[in-house]
């Protein structure tokens, strides 16, 4: 705080009895029990998807007109929008709390969309390490972990059978899923995590190649074989959802009995498996307190919740609740899909509203610097609590905080 | 150039003089007339002004203040229960610091209802912080309005000037109207140091706690105490370009008189015909008028009587339950020769009663031989009160 | 409004005296950023003349004159003519007085001033009693609310006077009500009274945690209950002849209003009941006063509910 002016003799004294100063450096703050404590939080529809992907934060990217932040934060927890934009059941939508106006937030359109731009986008990814990682099968879960290990990374290589990438995928019709939409998105993923995609290669364990003899680790995904696939020996089944540790250097994805066989409708599922286990395979790889940076995966998630009861419809202004189009296939276009991220709510995600700023009867809390979040001034803040009650999306909880 | 006016006439005339820019109006007996002939002078364009014509005398003076906040000159008239109704905002104005100036014409304070002259309206307002100057003539009305912007917007005070209900008000005089281009030198436009001002925005009057708020009283009672010699300076440049003296105190025939009358207003034409009279009778007496009452003119006053053994006061007032307040203050300035000067309190002329050569003369000469029909009620002597 | 939050020279300041969770305080901000720098505030004794912070410090930007109870319109008159003799039309003098200050003490030279059509803007932020002095009753407190002065075995009796019928009837270019539960409507009518030259009144609800017994947290829930129960509508009479509802949500009962403060703990059932026939009433009578939604020509798009 600046230092006040003072008066210290009569000198001083303007003749007509009129300040000189402002209020500032009276700290109001001592007067708190509570404080404000402004964190973001996981919202409805990313709670229930089953990738964990941060909906309302690319959203928000996405209504500020941000389309390429928009879709690399997509990327970042979702490598196959392109796909999971097309065959997803979208749990997301069954949660969104729009729902509760009008109808749920389009999302799987919009991730359509963004996918669809194809726009070249990088995102930030770790510089390679000396960890090399074989992942056998090119289905959505395969994909999925070798996309997460690489860009912590590790150097993956892909390896398939098959002539195309893409597992069980390809056994899906045209109509579908397009052969050229399968290769585009499966490149993408690729060339993101900086890793390497070998089709038309079988691997036989008992006279593995080099990639597999060479591989620090080896990972399995037998989801587009036959049921009767089994282990190969030495390697250890592993179930990401349940088993807490990788305990071997290969290792078979073995998962739960609603996964199998594989349903492309549930496409999400492989996805946030995949990443499961390229995060306890990278544990196994690298120390836990080593160098993750800024792979550690999706920081989103250790946010606290937000449920439903805390989005309180009554306090958006009348501009958020503004009607909408009415619902639409296909594909859409750029003013269609903004229009729809406006109308998300952003549940738990500050999309800086400003009601808590516009609601303090302190001016104690404020929009930043540079515009990027709301800070609490701690100095001035009586802890009247309005701000928590006020906004809407449940970003603001009041917390004993102690000195 | 010189016209026959009455005070009320005089006082509007000097306000246009002064090129007030805020009049607030509110209509009492005998005042009206200065606010009747300033909503003429407004309305045809000869005084460039806004005229307020408010809801009661609190808000005239309310909205003098507001006015005044903004650099802008004020003024407003009023008179007995007008002036004691806006008694909460003159201490306002003061403690503000603005420079309004107020005629007020004392008039008496009702129950029971009496329209005359009475000096206690204005004299019970003395700890309010304004100065206050009681004139003599119509022609020391108009002068000291001048006087007064001058004075107060030097100090940073509200000066209020009195002048006596129907003697001044409604009694017409020749009145020598000074020109406004020398107005306009003697009493430039305001220019104040500090006002409310978008650009540079302050809070005038806030809470305040007990250290600050000695020290600003202080300091108001040190600027207040220096209104003396803000309105000798003032008069004497004034005298320099009009000719005409405005004196705090004004003597008759003090230098050898060991009997002296005092009184303030209109009185003091009948005193000097008394000394007059009384000394053809051997007494050497002189008499004095206290233009000024606030703040009490000390300098002219101890200079005026040093050798006077009593003092005989004329109080057309009374402090119910203490006694005359001319008295009163006379006492304090004259604490320190309370051993060897006398002083005799009367009341007289209050409601409006007449005092003249022949209410004087006699008051004398029982101040001095203590034989007389005045009554004794306290320290006080009251005149004409039914046997 | 959002807006304010990133101007740069802040006309309030943090590190006033207000209780937490004061909506008067919140009022003023609002109106602030509303109306903008060009402002002068003339106030009386009440809680804003107390928390605005201690001599020689302020928490305000903008000029403001601490004045004495009953005389604010009547200084803020005199603020504007002092401006306007010296050529100066633009700055907006507001007169920000409590209910105290407007509906008791302050009615006269309130009265006086609209009748004379001054060019101000009277804003009135009403927390029903005299909060400063520790809650006493005002001619603004609603029937059946404790205070001091109307404690448990006294509740107040009267109906709370209607200060918007009172200015109507003077025929003053604009007034309206307004209220910190609805920041939109409340920014819009304050730009659109900053523009109208006359007399201009608005009557601003304030809920006080301190006074009426809520959570401070609660303010702006229970200021949006009180419009949503019609306790406060919100709408706008012009030149004391048109009158006009502003959008409000639909119409509940006032039992969660009653309920959520612990001055009203007190009403007898039939007292409730009685509450809401007067609210019943008033919202009706004022029904019948506004304007169809065709024949008016000052706005779109209103609720005539």
């Amino acid at each position: 705080m600046e230092s006040e002016k003072k008066i210290e003799s009569v000198s001083d004294l303007p003749i007509m009895p009129s300040t000189i100063g402002t209020m500032a450096w009276n700290r109001t703050g001592d007067w708190r029990y509570l404080t404000p404590v402004a964190a973001n939080k996981l919202a409805p529809c990313s709670q229930n998807c089953p990738a964990a992907v941060p909906i309302t934060d690319y959203l928000n990217a996405l209504r500020n007109g941000h389309v390429q932040s928009a879709l690399t934060l997509l990327l970042a927890h979702n490598p196959l929008p392109g796909l999971t934009g097309r065959l997803c059941y979208h749990p997301c939508q069954a949660k969104c709390v729009r729902r509760k106006i009008d109808r749920a937030i389009s999302i799987q359109q919009i991730e359509r969309f963004l996918a669809d731009l194809g726009t070249d986008v990088t995102i930030e990814k770790n510089s390679k390490i000396d960890k090399k990682v074989a992942v056998i099968g090119s289905g959505p879960l395969g994909l999925s972990c070798a996309f997460y290990l690489g860009c912590w990374g590790c150097q993956v290589v892909v390896l398939d059978p098959r002539d195309q990438a893409g597992g069980a995928l390809v056994d899906l019709s045209p109509e579908k899923v397009d052969p050229q939409l399968l290769v585009n998105e499966i490149g993408r993923l690729i060339r993101l995590a900086d890793i390497k995609l070998e089709t038309g290669v079988a691997v036989d364990f008992d006279r593995p190649g080099e990639v597999v003899s060479k591989a620090d680790l080896v990972i399995l995904d037998p989801t587009g074989l036959s049921e009767d696939f089994s282990v190969p020996a030495g390697a250890v089944a592993f179930n990401p959802f349940a088993d807490k540790s990788v305990d071997s250097d290969i290792i078979a994805a073995k998962l739960p009995q609603n996964l199998k066989p594989f349903k492309a409708h549930m496409i999400a599922h492989y996805i946030g498996a995949g990443r499961l286990m390229a995060r306890k395979a990278f544990d196994r790889l690298v120390m836990p307190s080593g160098q993750l940076g800024l792979a550690a995966p999706t920081p989103h998630l250790s946010r606290q919740m937000v449920n439903m009861e805390d989005i309180k419809i009554e306090h958006f202004l009348p501009s958020d609740l503004a009607g909408r189009a009415k619902a639409k296939q296909g594909t859409w276009e750029w003013e269609r899909a903004l229009k729809e991220a406006e109308c998300c709510l952003s549940c738990g995600t500050c999309n800086l509203c400003l009601q808590c700023v516009s609601f303090c009867p302190d001016a104690s809390i404020r929009l930043d610097e540079d515009e990027t979040a709301v800070t609490v001034d701690l100095d001035h803040c009586k802890g009247c609590g309005i701000c928590a009650y006020e906004c809407p999306r449940g970003v603001i909880t009041m917390e004993t905080i102690s000195a | 150039m010189k016209k026959v006016m009455m005070g009320t006439e005089a006082a509007a005339l000097a306000a246009k003089l002064a090129r007030v820019q805020v009049v607030s109006g509110y209509p009492i007996t005998p005042q009206t007339v200065i606010v009747e002939n300033l909503a003429d002078m407004i309305g045809r364009s000869e005084l460039k002004a806004k005229y307020m014509p408010v809801e009661s005398e609190h808000s005239a003076m309310a909205s003098c203040i507001g006015a005044s906040l903004t650099g802008a000159r004020a003024f407003t008239a009023t008179s007995s229960q007008g002036l004691v109704y806006m008694h909460e905002m003159l201490h306002y104005a003061a403690g503000a610091r603005v420079p309004v100036v107020m005629v007020n014409c004392n008039r008496a304070l009702a129950p029971p209802w009496n329209l005359y002259c009475d000096h206690t309206d204005s004299l019970a307002q003395r700890d309010t912080g304004w100065g206050q100057y009681y004139c003599a003539d119509a022609q020391d009305v108009l002068d000291a309005i001048l006087i007064a912007y001058n004075v107060a917007e030097q100090a940073l005070l509200p000066v209020m000037i009195n002048m006596d209900a129907f003697y001044l008000t409604h009694t017409s005089e020749l009145v020598d109207v000074p020109d406004q281009k020398v107005v306009d030198i003697f009493l430039p436009s305001y220019q104040p140091s500090s006002k409310l001002d978008v650009d540079d925005p302050k809070t005038f009057g806030n809470v305040c706690g007990a250290d600050l708020f000695t020290s600003i009283k202080y300091r108001r009672h040190c600027d207040t105490l220096s209104l003396e010699k803000v309105w000798d300076r003032a008069a004497t440049r004034f005298c320099d370009l009009f000719n005409r003296l405005h004196p705090t105190v004004e003597a008759y025939q003090t230098e050898d008189a060991d009997v002296c009358v005092i009184g303030i207003g209109t009185i003091s034409g009948a005193m000097r015909l008394a000394v007059d009279r009384l000394r053809e009778e051997g007494l050497k007496v002189g008499s004095l008028r206290l233009a000024m009452m606030r703040p009490f003119p000390r300098d002219g006053f101890e200079e005026a009587i040093a050798n006077v053994r009593h003092v005989i006061v004329i109080d057309r007032d009374v402090s119910f339950g203490a006694e005359g307040i001319v008295a009163q203050e006379l006492k304090a300035i004259l604490f320190d020769r309370h051993g060897d000067v006398k002083l005799t309190g009367f009341i007289a002329g209050v409601g409006g009663k007449d005092i003249s050569v022949e209410t004087i003369v006699p008051l004398v000469q029982q101040a001095i031989s203590g034989a007389g029909t005045a009554v004794e009620a306290g320290t006080t002597l009251w005149a004409d009160v039914l046997p | 409004m959002n807006e304010h939050a990133r101007r740069k020279r802040n006309l309030f300041t943090p590190g006033h005296y207000g209780c937490p969770g004061c909506g008067a305080t919140l009022g003023m901000r609002q109106t602030l950023c509303a109306l903008g720098e060009d402002t002068i505030v003339v106030m009386p004794a009440g809680c804003w003349s107390t928390l605005i912070g201690i001599y020689p410090y302020t928490c305000l930007t903008v000029p403001v004159v601490s004045v004495a109870f009953a005389s604010t319109a009547a200084v803020a008159a005199g603020v504007k003519a002092g401006l306007s003799i010296q050529g100066n039309d633009h700055t907006t003098v507001v007169a920000w007085a409590g209910d105290g200050g407007t509906f008791d003490i302050g009615l006269q030279a309130l009265s006086g001033a609209a009748e004379r059509n001054d060019d101000i803007l009277f804003i009135c932020y009403d927390n029903e009693a005299y909060m400063n002095t520790g809650i006493q009753r005002s001619s603004a407190t609603p029937a059946g609310a404790w205070t001091t002065t109307t404690p448990d075995s006294a509740l107040k009796d009267q109906k709370k006077k209607n200060i918007v019928e009172i200015m109507a009837a003077h025929r003053i270019p604009y007034a309206a009500t307004v209220n910190i539960g609805a920041p939109e409507d409340l920014n819009d009518k304050l730009k659109k009274a900053k523009d109208i030259r006359g007399s201009r009144f608005v009557h601003l609800f304030a809920p006080c945690p301190t006074g009426w017994g809520h959570a401070s947290e609660l303010t702006i829930e229970v200021a949006r209950q009180a419009v949503k129960s019609r306790v406060f509508p919100l709408y706008e009479v012009f030149d004391g002849e048109i009158w006009q509802l502003s959008p409000m949500a639909d119409k509940i009962g006032v039992d969660a209003y009653l309920k959520s403060q612990r001055r009203f703990k007190k009403m007898l059932v039939e007292d409730c009941l009685h509450f809401q026939m007067q609210v019943d009433e008033d919202w009706q009578r004022l029904l019948n006063r506004c304007q169809p939604k065709n024949s008016t020509p000052h706005r779109q798009g209103v609720h005539t509910r």
